[in-house]
């Protein structure tokens, strides 16, 4: 009998959130579990060193010197690393810290937040120093493959898991969301110059959210448009707007920017400007795959 | 791998004591393609070993590195050159230009010849890289209807239609006047040439009546006419537009033909002293207002001359046995398209639509004008557009970003074919010269500037991003600059965001012929950028 593929789960800088979606899979889990040897997994079990494996899904950004450190060293001693949810994928939520620099950043969250007193930034040996811009794990080492979202969906990432197990790449839909949303349009499907609204809304400003329709055609501006689809469309089944975990499609290389451009043609410019925050939205999940800063 | 010819030329206007094009042609030795050098472009014993080299190499793609391609479209020798390439099978989507002349010689005099060696070398790998990236795209080969659509009530109109039915081409007049309008002068002599028209079986009029809608091409139009509340289509094999400025509906009528405007919201021929009367779409001729500073009879002389040539133009084309299509339109990757219906929305000529079964967004060939504004807005990246394909947009800031030299102020510049990459040639013609630091790439249209490619300008370290288009309303695209200012308002709340100030990026409307405006909005922007970069570092 060939031995079981050796699995292991390790986090950077993120929130846990993707392992608590492994979790997730509940009795699922059990059946995956019985297919590989789980080396490492910080919510199922304790072990400090990383040990060797075949397959790594690595959650969370790199943003700090000892990311760096640990995503190199894992690196070393895996097979397949594949980046799991849209921190290790694209930057993700973290990555909005790139909007600013690292000493705007510590000042804000230590000295000037609201509720701080007598504030001080933190230093001392033993605190990992952040690295200027905070990084997707491929613009760092090298991966095999991708399972976003924020978390993955367990239904997704279950699937990932099954396809690495066969000796493939996780599977990435080539299309956008709207695929699987499946809302209605109605003034979308016929040429015309002005927009397809008057203003925007946020979802809570509308008195009654249509659910058959799509969320653009109802002044709302929704991320999945310019979202890869794999997700079910899980937020529109809950009546809320694509926030766009899932990362750009697969032609497209930035998705703010190709949401603006679609987005631009579809909702009053203007407004959009002055009262979302354009780049907040677009930008949520994938700015630190965009912002190349050097 | 594709076969590439890469043909320098160098005439007079390019040899001088600064430039040595052969060095320049030299540094190419190594390349895969096959290197020439003539004389002289345009000339018979050029286009011969050409003609030689492809078939001998047999080349799939020709870069032609001399004069402006807008310069080659748009004059007979080059229209020549360009039907013998063709002929000898080079696709017409696989012919390139490396625009040395108007826009690098000619537009920087004062340059050293390190500094235009640098940027003829980043044009010229621009050139070669589309080879690698562009893909031949598809030729129908149909027989013309012998149908000529005349639009106008004037004489020119009368006229172009007398010529065209004693040449035995069918021909009808429409306008939406109730009855002829020309000056009463020359009604006599008018009036003997209506009555010559309507014995005719081939002529017919129609008064009370507008074209609303145009698709297809030269040889093939699908006109739809409204009289009375009642619209219906009708085939045709070309148009001639002989319309005053009072037509009612002038400025619509000029956008469903995509005639080009110039600075003053006048009409443009394709080259106003050699072919006066072509547009620059094949298959739709024009006869322009006259001057109205002429007398009356010098009035009536140049429309009946333009008439007379309008005809003539239509009769070259409509009697050949066959016409030659090229097919150059948006295509979707149904597997990318996820039927989010930006694109029906955004097209202005109605060319998309969703095909329900197949479960992805189609384009009509008869319709789409190949404007690209649907390949930007789609979200999700599943269009491209055969003649300007995103790939090589991304590719050729690429080739510049490297060619460029950090210590100089650099712009990327986007220039829409229509006017202002024609307005950066009539810089380089007319002796306006601005930075070198500034580097063109034709786009097809304001609407097909992607905001993915200005951030990759920006990111890629460029200091300024130039988007030149044309002057508000005379858009070939009738949307291309609406969309492309919209989109612009967005990209920079986002440039913002990311520390780079908004003012460097441009957009600057212009129309073909105005060079030197071209010149010094280059030169205004160069020292601008170069003021707000001091201040801030970035
Ligand atoms: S991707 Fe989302 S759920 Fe996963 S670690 Fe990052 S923030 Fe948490
Ligand atoms: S844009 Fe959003 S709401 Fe509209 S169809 Fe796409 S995913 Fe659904
Ligand atoms: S709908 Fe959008 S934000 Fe929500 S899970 Fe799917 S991709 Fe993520
Ligand atoms: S938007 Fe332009 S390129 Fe796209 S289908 Fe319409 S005409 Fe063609
Ligand atoms: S914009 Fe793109 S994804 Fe949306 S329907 Fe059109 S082709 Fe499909």
């Amino acid at each position: 009998m060939t031995a079981k593929p050796r699995l292991a789960i390790f986090a950077l800088t993120g929130c846990s959130g993707c392992q608590i979606a492994l979790v997730d899979l509940k009795a699922e889990l059990l059946e995956v579990l019985e297919k590989v040897a789980l080396t490492k997994c910080s919510t199922l079990m304790d072990i400090k060193e990383f040990p060797e494996a075949d397959i790594t899904l690595l959650e969370g950004c790199v943003a700090s010197e000892k990311d760096v450190a640990a995503v190199r060293q894992i690196r070393n001693r895996t097979g397949k690393l594949i980046p799991m949810g849209s921190c290790a994928c694209f930057g993700g939520i973290p990555g909005m810290r790139n909007f600013f620099p690292v000493e705007a950043i510590m000042r804000r969250s230590f000295l000037e937040s609201e509720s701080t007193v007598d504030g001080r930034i933190p230093v001392g040996p033993r605190l990992p120093a952040l690295i200027p811009h905070v990084r997707p794990v491929d613009q760092v080492v090298p991966v095999e493959g991708y399972i976003p979202g924020c978390p993955p969906t367990t239904t997704y990432l279950r699937a990932g898991l099954l396809n690495l197990l066969e000796g493939k790449a996780p599977d990435l839909s080539d299309k956008n969301l709207c695929s699987q949303c499946g809302r209605n349009h109605k003034k979308m499907t016929t040429t015309d110059f002005e927009f397809i609204t008057e203003t925007t809304f946020a979802p809570c400003e509308l008195e009654e959210i249509d659910a058959t329709l799509c969320f653009l055609e109802q002044g709302v501006p929704c991320l999945g448009l310019a979202t890869r689809a794999g997700c079910e469309a899980s937020c529109l089944k809950g009546n809320l707007p694509c926030r766009g975990c899932m990362g750009p499609t697969t032609d497209a290389f930035d998705q703010g920017a190709k949401w603006v451009n679609a987005l631009a043609s579809l909702l009053p410019a203007g407004s959009l400007s002055l009262m979302d925050d354009v780049p907040g939205l677009g930008y949520r999940f994938t700015l630190s795959m965009s912002a190349k800063q050097k | 791998m594709k076969k590439v010819g890469l043909f320098f030329c160098q005439a007079p206007c390019i040899e001088g004591p600064k430039f040595d094009l052969q060095y320049l042609a030299d540094s190419y030795q190594d390349s895969a393609a096959t290197v020439h050098v003539f004389h002289e472009m345009l000339s018979r014993s050029s286009i011969d070993t050409m003609v030689r080299l492809i078939s001998t190499h047999k080349l799939d793609a020709v870069v032609l590195a001399g004069c402006s391609p807008e310069f080659i479209k748009s004059t007979i020798g080059g229209e020549a050159l360009l039907e013998e390439l063709m002929s000898s099978g080079v696709n017409p989507n696989m012919i390139f230009h490396a625009n040395l002349r108007e826009q690098c010689l000619l537009a920087h005099p004062k340059a050293t010849e390190e500094v235009l060696f640098r940027k003829a070398r980043a044009l010229t790998d621009v050139a070669l890289a589309s080879a690698s990236i562009y893909k031949p795209c598809e030729v129908i080969d149909e027989p013309p209807h012998r149908k000529v659509l005349v639009v106008g009530a004037g004489e020119a109109a009368l006229l172009a239609a007398y010529h065209l039915v004693r040449n035995n081409l069918r021909v009808n007049i429409v306008h939406p006047f109730d009855d002829w309008r020309y000056a009463s002068e020359y009604r006599s002599d008018m009036n003997l040439s209506r009555t010559k028209l309507e014995g005719s079986h081939l002529f017919n009029f129609r008064t009370a009546t507008e074209v609303i809608d145009v698709a297809g091409w030269a040889g093939d139009y699908e006109v739809t006419l409204t009289r009375e509340g009642e619209s219906a289509k009708e085939r045709y094999g070309a148009i001639i537009a002989a319309v005053g400025k009072d037509y009612p509906v002038f400025q619509h009528l000029w956008s469903l033909l995509q005639i080009d405007f110039n600075a003053d919201g006048a009409p443009q021929a394709r080259n106003q002293h050699t072919l006066a009367t072509r547009s620059a779409v094949n298959g739709i001729s024009i006869v322009l207002p006259s001057n109205a500073a002429l007398s009356t009879d010098d009035q009536f002389r140049d429309q009946s001359l333009q008439a007379g040539s309008a005809a003539m133009d239509i009769m070259t084309l409509l009697y050949a046995p066959w016409m030659r299509h090229n097919v150059a339109v948006s295509r979707v990757a149904s597997n990318e398209c996820g039927l989010c219906r930006t694109c029906t929305k955004v097209c202005a000529f109605n060319a998309c639509s969703i095909d329900e079964r197949l479960k992805t967004s189609i384009v009509d060939i008869r319709r789409c004008k190949s404007c690209g504004n649907c390949v930007v807005a789609c979200p999700a990246g599943a269009r491209d557009l055969i003649t300007n394909p995103t790939g090589h947009i991304s590719k050729a800031i690429e080739i510049f970003q490297r060619a460029r030299k950090p210590e100089e102020t650099n712009i990327m510049a986007f220039l829409c074919a229509g006017c202002a990459y024609r307005a950066a040639d009539a810089a380089g013609m007319d002796g306006h010269p601005y930075p070198a630091g500034l580097y063109p790439l034709k786009v097809v249209c304001g609407g097909r500037v992607d905001m993915q490619h200005i951030l990759q300008a920006f990111e890629t370290g460029f200091d300024g991003v130039l988007l030149g288009c044309c002057r508000e309303g005379h858009c070939h695209n009738l949307v291309g600059h609406l969309y492309l200012d919209r989109r612009v308002v967005l990209i920079r709340n986002i440039l913002e965001s990311r520390g780079i100030n908004p003012e460097r990026l441009r957009i600057l409307d212009i129309s073909p012929h105005e060079g030197e405006l071209f010149a010094k909005a280059a030169g205004e922007f160069t020292e601008e950028i170069q003021r707000m970069t001091k201040g801030e570092g970035r």
